[in-house]
């Protein structure tokens, strides 16, 4: 009986702009200039409105929020590499990949305020609404991914889910089946390290989540999650392999979460200043300005532009939202394509007590 | 138009917070999203920013307050505005919220799920089934006093202390007829003193150790030190100098300056000297609390003792001056008794009390003399130290407050 080796794997790492915005020109991709500005003023989009969100939560105009400052580099380089077609299916946290693929702040802040508007989706855009329940999204994905296949679409889906989300059993029942039906889907895990209080190394005792996508037979690479140009690279290969047949890919983008995890939370408690502060270092924004500053692409005079227009968005967004008078209805009328009799019999009942 | 902002539920469900600082003060121009406190919830210390550009016009409360949920926090308007009164809606809320005295609402709320709990399903989180498991304590018996009825490690321990033997006897409310006599709200103040007392009477062992010293040579020794004093504007109280021999004495006796950590079964000998001083106030007992004595001398224990009182009265202390102590005194001599037995300050795990300072006769060398003599009293833990250590202790006490030369020149 011989003794052989029968599997031998590796996953690469890859990095186009390093912490200091020096970028590897045999790695860089070759973008128009609009697109660089646009994922740019994207980035910013996304941190202002972040910002705000926190500062209305904690003002009692908002609910819950889940904060994605630090993660916009890998949020808006992989939303940025989708086409109209593919379908986006994010988990709580992708307010960047939203805005990025076209969602309204407006329609985030109804979100946010907890409003049952807020969660549908612009019926000409493809994505599912924002899913709570950690990992869940995945199978919805792999779906429709398989349908698209099926269909002989030339398109793809994108999840979105993060570290803690890898000790889920539905995302390793996503990943084996994408892997089974080779369907057009990306698994792109942002790993910003923890998963709420519990750290990475908790996580997994895998060198890497990219890994974890060997056993379901299919490619995993790690990119420098901060690097705009390298997710966005990453997520283009891995959307052209999907448009030609050729399956899925798992994306583990390395990020860090610069807030708390929700607004209910309080990262002093589990993680160092030191740690904050090695990671602000890192940041998505700062690397990208010096890359487009070295391609004369910026100058304060364009960052004080894309701020003001950036802040003008989100005052004009949270003033519509706010005027937004919600109908206690909806709790009962946006769950179901119909009513169930139970429902109904609730929603009456809810109607009579606040007649009386 | 003056707006008055109210204090969100920053977390999810949260009913009050502490306010740990103000950033801002009345009649600062501030504009939207410009932070204006510092609060401290049950989940975490968060900054509330302002809803809109204007100016300060009030404030409601002070660093160490705790505030309802839904109760103003600020008033922002004009410059020179005055303050409109609280609609009536907020203050309703404001009532409403104030009603809410945590026992009652937990009561009526929970009762049914209580019944439930104790006739169904046992609610209780694997953390307190392996608690309860290891006290020997029958879940099937401990109502849950927690969220719907759940069981919480508190409420093992409870059953617990009040256990006999191995039977976990609930402990049973009994009702009364309380009259129709003048009804007074609970104070913030009066229920936190009345959690922490019922908490160390359950949990500690207290015994007292009653000593009595000789105060002649203490009491001549702050009169030569006095008139110094007073010229640095520091009014020299024995006190001062019982809290320094105290702190020397706890030097040789680190069992008394300790705190049990139940959870490890070990023992935690601090190696500073944190000494909590009660101080009587019109709303009831604080105990603020004189850090690292141990690095002090006699003049600057009297004089910051004298500021940290002088804070208690007017409700004026920081959170950090009233936490951290590793042992208590209580002055109670000042308005009278003999001596009386003390309750622990948690997690410390002594306290001393300082009875009246009355000349009485004493037997000395075959006659009678008049004296100034005080008790003193040591209550302690006796979970954690005996007796005869605290009969140790007083003696080195007595010693050094009754020979106290060496306390001439700190």
């Amino acid at each position: 009986m011989p003794k052989k080796i029968v599997f031998e794997g590796k996953t690469e790492y890859l990095q186009v702009l390093d912490e200091n915005g020096a970028v590897d020109k045999t790695l860089e991709p070759k973008l128009d200039e609009n697109l660089l500005r646009k994922i740019y003023e994207n980035m910013v989009r996304a941190r202002v409105f972040d910002r705000k969100a926190i500062s209305l939560q904690r003002q009692g105009r908002c609910y819950t929020y889940v904060p994605t400052e630090g993660q916009e580099g890998a949020q808006v380089g992989s939303a940025l590499a989708l086409q109209k077609a593919d379908f986006g299916v994010p988990s709580f946290r992708e307010n960047a990949v939203y805005l990025a693929r076209g969602v309204s702040m407006e329609q985030l802040f109804l979100y946010w305020m907890g409003n049952e508007e807020g969660s549908r989706m612009p019926a000409d855009q493809n994505n599912l609404p924002v899913a709570i329940p950690v990992g869940s999204q995945v199978p919805h994905a792999v779906g429709i991914a398989w349908a698209m296949k099926l269909k002989k679409e030339k398109a793809a889906a994108i999840t979105y889910f993060g570290d803690g989300a890898t000790s889920e059993g539905e995302v390793h029942e996503g990943m084996n089946f994408a892997g089974v039906f080779q369907v057009p889907c990306i698994f792109f895990c942002q790993n910003n390290q923890y998963a709420i209080s519990t750290p990475i190394t908790k996580q997994t005792h895998a060198q890497t989540i990219a890994q974890k996508a060997l056993a379901y037979g299919f490619e995993g690479l790690q990119v420098d999650g901060n690097d705009v140009l390298a997710v966005y690279a990453a997520t283009k290969a891995a959307l052209e392999k999907a448009y030609s047949g050729k399956g899925p890919t798992l994306i583990e983008a390395i990020t860090y979460r610069m807030q708390a995890h929700t607004t209910s939370d309080d990262p002093k408690k589990y993680r160092s200043d030191e740690e904050v502060e090695y990671w602000k270092k890192k940041d998505p924004l700062t690397r990208f300005q010096v890359y487009l500053k070295g391609k004369r692409l910026w100058d304060e005079e364009y960052e004080k532009k894309v701020q003001e227009a950036a802040t003008r968005e989100v005052e004009d967004a949270v003033r519509k939202a706010e005027a937004y008078k919600p109908n206690p209805e909806d709790m009962f009328t946006y769950l179901n394509a119909e009513l169930t009799q139970d429902l109904k019999e609730q929603m009456q009942e809810m109607k009579k007590s606040m007649e009386g | 138009m003056a707006k008055h902002m109210l204090f969100p539920d920053v977390g999810e469900g949260i009913t009050e917070g502490v306010l740990v600082k103000w950033l801002v003060q009345e009649g600062d121009a501030v504009k939207e999203d410009q932070p204006l406190a510092e609060i401290e919830t049950d989940k975490a210390v968060v900054e509330i920013p302002s809803q809109m550009h204007g100016t300060v016009l009030k404030l409601y409360g002070k660093a160490g307050d705790t505030l309802k949920v839904h109760t103003p926090l600020v008033t922002i308007g004009n410059p020179g505005e005055p303050v409109p009164p609280l609609e009536e809606k907020i203050i309703t809320k404001t009532m409403a919220a104030t009603a809410q005295a945590p026992s009652t609402q937990t009561t009526a709320s929970t009762a049914p799920a209580l019944q439930e709990a104790s006739s169904g399903a046992i609610l209780a989180p694997p953390s307190v089934r392996a608690l309860a498991r290891q006290l020997g304590v029958e879940l099937g018996s401990v109502k849950g006093t927690g969220p719907g009825g759940r069981i919480t490690a508190e409420d093992v321990q409870r059953i617990k202390s009040a256990a006999v033997g191995s039977y976990a006897v609930p402990p049973k409310k009994l009702s009364f007829d309380l009259g129709k006599g003048k009804r007074l709200p609970l104070t913030h103040l009066r229920k936190t003193i009345a959690e922490r007392m019922q908490f160390s009477w359950q949990q500690n062992a207290h015994v007292t150790y009653v000593e009595e010293a000789d105060f002649t040579f203490l009491l001549s020794l702050r009169e030569r030190r006095r008139e110094a004093a007073e010229k640095q504007g520091i009014k020299l109280t024995p006190l001062a100098f019982i809290m320094k021999a105290l702190v020397e004495t706890l030097k040789d006796h680190p069992v008394f300056n300790a705190s049990l950590d139940e959870e490890k079964q070990e023992l935690v000998l601090h190696d500073y000297y944190n000494i909590a001083v009660g101080v009587d106030t019109e709303e009831g007992l604080i105990a603020p609390v004189l850090k690292n004595v141990e690095s002090k001398n006699i003049l600057q224990i009297a004089k910051e003792m004298r500021e940290l009182s002088d804070k208690a009265r007017t409700r004026k202390l920081g959170l950090d001056e009233i936490r951290g102590g590793t042992f208590t005194v209580t002055n109670l001599g000042s308005v009278g008794g003999v001596f009386a037995s003390a309750v622990i300050n948690p997690p410390e795990c002594a306290i001393l009390g300082i009875y009246r300072t009355r000349q009485r006769v004493v037997v000395e060398d075959g006659r009678m003399v008049m004296k100034p003599m005080t008790y003193l009293g040591l209550t302690f833990d006796h979970r954690i130290s005996d007796g005869a250590a605290a009969a140790r202790f007083m003696n080195e006490f007595v010693q050094k407050l009754q020979e106290p030369n060496w306390m001439e020149e700190l």
